[in-house]
């Protein structure tokens, strides 16, 4: 089996090796979708911001300069449009009533308690959005500290900083909720 | 890099961050922070259970998987978006500079031909202002840029 390293794959799929497009596609699009999924926790919208990285890396790549990892790289760009939807919807929400959400679980979510996920889920949603950012690469998506920091653009002691903060307020809300 | 010798705040600091996983935690760090376990105080092991708690939880989460026809979608754009690039980078860096350099120069030509044409047709009605009238000379002063005017009639 041949190895082919990341700036050679790159490489390829600039000059348009459709295997070198779809291993690059397969291989990072999980991984911002599911980064876009738990931060604007909507399918649809996960899907364009996934749709609208790739494209934007495709762009990119025959310019491309590996001084990071093309994850790092997208993971940063999909974090910024989800920041930027999160903003708009909260601006949208101001005016809007929304609709009533379907309070029953999501297919993802079956496990041997689907309630305790489901409430997980929703106190991580109502994290500071910096907080269930680290949270999600870290310990949703185990990405390792230097590349969560350099994702979000923050230092390694600021990471751990949101990070604490965010599993204390979680445990915090749970305990509260199995307290009689 | 950490100057201070790892100690029993560290790992507090670690499970506080990472959980209690020790594969959670930095990469640098894990083998001092395993250490350090060995000598866990009762306070260490507290937070070890509180956040084993969070860790089986979080842990228990399915991930979201995209629909594979997301996979097709994309792959079925990314020719378009290559060659809606293709029109730039495919022209060499150096090309392109001059390129633009040259539409500057030859935009900047046809604005001088067409503003010096359209001033000497301007400066010939303004040597016969009687036969334009009131009217004729209203037109006027809307066609010319405003530091021609004066202050006074912008006051």
């Amino acid at each position: 089996m041949s190895f082919i390293s990341e700036a050679d794959e790159i490489r390829r799929a600039a000059g348009g090796d459709r295997g070198a497009q779809s291993a690059l596609v397969r291989r990072h699009m999980p991984v911002i979708y599911r980064v876009a999924f738990r931060l604007l926790r909507d399918p649809a919208e996960a899907e364009d911001v996934t749709q609208e990285t790739c494209l934007r890396a495709w762009k990119i790549l025959p310019a491309w300069e590996p001084r990071a990892k093309f994850s790092t790289w997208a993971c940063g760009v999909a974090l910024n449009l989800c920041r930027d939807r999160l903003r708009r919807k909260k601006w949208v929400l101001l005016d809007v009533v929304p609709e009533q959400t379907d309070p029953s679980p999501q297919p993802h979510q079956h496990m041997e308690s689907a309630d305790a996920v489901r409430r997980l889920m929703d106190h991580v949603a109502a994290l500071p959005p910096r907080q269930r950012e680290a949270l999600t690469l870290c310990a949703f998506e185990q990405m390792g500290n230097k590349e969560a920091a350099a994702i979000m653009s923050v230092s390694v002691h600021a990471l751990e900083g949101l990070l604490g903060r965010a599993r204390r307020t979680l445990r915090r809300a749970l305990e509260k909720e199995t307290r009689p | 890099m950490r100057d201070k010798p790892f100690g029993e705040d560290r790992l507090l600091d670690l499970i506080a961050a990472y959980g209690a996983s020790p594969t959670a935690w930095p990469e640098a760090e894990r083998v001092s922070a395993e250490s350090c376990l060995q000598l866990a105080t009762q306070e260490v092991q507290d937070r070890l259970s509180e956040a084993r708690l969070l860790d089986r939880l979080i842990g228990s989460l399915e991930p979201p998987e995209p629909d594979p026809a997301l996979f097709e979608r994309i792959c079925a754009a990314v020719p378009r978006a290559l060659s809606d690039d293709a029109e730039g980078p495919s022209v060499p860096m150096g090309l392109r500079v001059r390129l633009n350099i040259g539409a500057v120069v030859a935009a900047l030509g046809i604005g001088l031909i067409s503003g010096y044409a359209a001033a000497s047709e301007k400066a010939t009605e303004f040597v016969v202002p009687d036969r334009l009238g009131e009217q004729g000379s209203w037109y006027l002063e809307q066609d010319l840029p405003v530091w021609m005017i004066g202050d006074e009639e912008r006051l």
